[in-house]
């Protein structure tokens, strides 16, 4: 299954970790549902009963900076959000997302081409977003083999645990 | 290490003036064939590396542990090169967190590796372990740190730092590099901090992104490796994914000072490709803050309206909390008061650093004044008890970020400035720089 549909959430620029999981939250539980029910609480605190499984999350710049908190992420799985997709993406935060098996989508959209609460088609084969509402179609670029190859198996833990190693991700980029 | 350190540099690339810092390094630490045909690791590639220390706080600890389990580790990959460290939350504010802390105990103990508890992890290993040409991966975005001393160092999560854990490897790709160089001279009352929050203004928190920031130029010798560690902790601010600054005399008498020996000293390529490259010229730089929200609002205070009521000051931080910063705090409160409607929290970033302030007189100072100093660590950074804000106040906040929330309410404001402008702020009880 390579093509997702969801509604979309939309944030602005520089949505830190602090506004995903706010500190009180983030050791409060280990368990993603547990921690989903505070996610995004720091930015849009009614976020948690809003949101349907399925749904995307669409930042602007930089979504995710801040601290390395992996618990953020997995607070937004924790609500059946699948697919992050932003202008920019901060380092860790896209690396934590790919360990926990949430895709990160990196595009240039242009100004209101996304709308609240609006259904979106991300298709993984074509690298392309269409909105299933305007019908307008985007391109982004895709994230390399080996990354794809670790998101597909679940996150960092399930590739590893399914017999995968390093060496295999790297020499396979 | 050795071997391969032979191997690479018979071609060749520590002496190689267009490779960067993080090009060489990883260069020499690549465990696989980069696929460049020369041995060569540059800006994109993805190499495989070893890990030659590691550490882990108690926020990310807790599930490092859990996913390191799950993944069904036994041993650690070197119990020497692992520190377990608690500092966001100690002493301990919560049950919650004093059980968590007991994992951590327990796991040290049943591994044999290390553990700390009250430093700042950051300050703590720069203090005792931390040598030029070291890599260091721990599960914090601020571990960029440690580039101070011209180590490799870089963040990442619990899942990463879990396997790290169980191989002593990772993944990298090497980053893009940044150069920004620094002429001139200081100006009173202008700091490494200000130089930080000058650069963040320029490249906004995402212009790092991915990269590796050098800090360079003929301004560098006269910064202290603790204003050093304030740039390359501030790096990630930018997005970085490490940040360095070269080896020279401070970094020597640092090293020497605390018995570590001198590592592998790697020199940036002077005619290395970059992907930008500016210079701050201290001579004109003026005392700096970021405005409420993110740290990238940076401008000279002197832009701001005058008489910004502050209710609370806060310093401290793996940013801030070093004795440097302290002894610029005692010079501005030496025989002044905080202001009525103020409160001044200074919390060390070690234990070390909180004992010789204690020797110098600093912390008399601070208690005289009318403010408090807290258990080092991270103190109210870390989101937690001791020094929280609530709604409508307005904190100055020597430390790394001011993202709505950082310090409790979201319905505050922080602006972030340097050690100096937060004690005159205190002081006056208005933003100020004076
Ligand atoms: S002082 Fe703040 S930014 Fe630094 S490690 Fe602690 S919580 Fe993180």
């Amino acid at each position: 299954m390579t093509k997702f549909t969801g509604k979309t959430w939309l944030y602005g620029d520089d949505v830190s970790t602090d506004s995903i999981l706010p500190s009180k939250w983030k050791t409060s539980s280990f368990d993603p549902y547990e921690l989903g029910k505070h996610a995004m609480s720091g930015i849009d605190p009614e976020f948690s009963s809003k949101v349907s499984a399925g749904d995307f999350i669409v930042g602007g710049l930089n979504f995710g900076c801040g601290s390395s908190r992996e618990q953020a992420p997995l607070a937004l799985t924790g609500c059946g959000v699948k697919i992050i997709i932003a202008k920019s993406i901060a380092r860790i935060f896209f690396r934590n997302c790919i360990n926990i098996g949430l895709y990160p989508v990196e595009v240039d959209y242009p100004d209101n081409y996304f709308s609240q609460g609006g259904e979106v088609e991300v298709d993984f084969d074509s690298s392309t977003i269409t909105n299933l509402v305007s019908g307008e179609k985007i391109d982004f670029r895709p994230i390399p083999e080996f990354l794809s190859k670790l998101v597909n198996a679940g996150g960092l833990k399930q590739f590893l645990l399914g017999g995968g190693t390093l060496s295999e991700l790297v020499s396979a980029k | 290490m050795p071997e391969r350190e032979s191997q690479v540099q018979s071609h060749g690339a520590l002496e190689d003036n267009s490779l960067t810092f993080s090009e060489k390094i990883l260069t020499l630490r690549n465990e696989v064939d980069s696929g460049t045909g020369n041995g060569i690791a540059y800006a994109g590639d993805f190499v495989i590396t070893k890990v030659d220390f590691s550490y882990v706080h108690d926020v990310q600890g807790p599930l490092v542990i859990k996913i390191f389990k799950e993944l069904g580790g036994k041993n650690v990959f070197d119990p020497a090169k692992v520190l377990l460290n608690i500092d966001h939350d100690f002493p301990s504010s919560s049950e919650r967190s004093s059980q968590l802390h007991s994992g951590m105990r327990a796991f040290a103990s049943e591994q044999g590796c290390r553990i700390q508890e009250g430093s700042n992890c950051h300050q703590y290993v720069l203090e005792n372990f931390i040598r030029p040409g070291m890599l260091v991966v721990a599960a914090d975005s601020h571990t960029t740190t440690l580039g101070s001393v011209g180590a490799f160092a870089t963040g990442m999560g619990s899942s990463d730092v879990a396997s790290i854990l169980l191989s002593g490897m990772t993944w990298l790709r090497v980053p893009e590099t940044i150069r920004i160089s620094l002429a001139g001279k200081f100006n009173k009352g202008v700091s490494a901090k200000d130089v930080a929050l000058k650069a963040l203004g320029i490249l906004g928190t995402d212009g790092a992104n991915y990269c590796s920031v050098e800090w360079t130029g003929p301004a560098i010798s006269a910064i202290s490796i603790d204003g050093r560690s304030t740039l390359t902790n501030l790096a990630l601010e930018m997005g970085a994914k490490n940040s360095v600054v070269e080896p020279d005399n401070t970094t020597f008498s640092h090293l020497d000072s605390r018995g570590l020996d001198h590592g592998l000293i790697i020199r940036s390529g002077k005619e290395a490709q970059v992907k930008k490259e500016f210079t701050i010229n201290l001579d004109e730089l003026l005392p700096m803050v970021s405005l409420p929200g993110s740290p990238g609002n940076a401008r000279p205070v002197s832009d701001l309206q005058s008489g910004i009521p502050v209710t609370v000051v806060l310093i401290g931080t793996c940013t801030n909390g070093r004795l440097e910063d302290l002894r610029a705090v005692a010079r501005v409160l030496k025989g002044k008061k905080v202001s009525s409607g103020t409160r001044l929290i200074v919390t060390p970033n070690s234990r070390e650093v909180y004992s010789s302030a204690l020797k110098e007189g600093i912390i008399s100072t601070i208690i005289d004044s009318g403010g408090i100093v807290t258990a080092p660590g991270c103190g109210a950074c870390a989101g937690y008890s001791k020094g929280l804000i609530g709604d409508g106040e307005v904190a100055v906040f020597a430390g790394p970020r001011n993202f709505p929330g950082r310090l409790g309410s979201l319905k505050s404001e922080i602006y972030l400035a340097s050690p100096e402008t937060a004690a005159r702020s205190a002081v006056a009880g208005t933003l100020t720089a004076e």
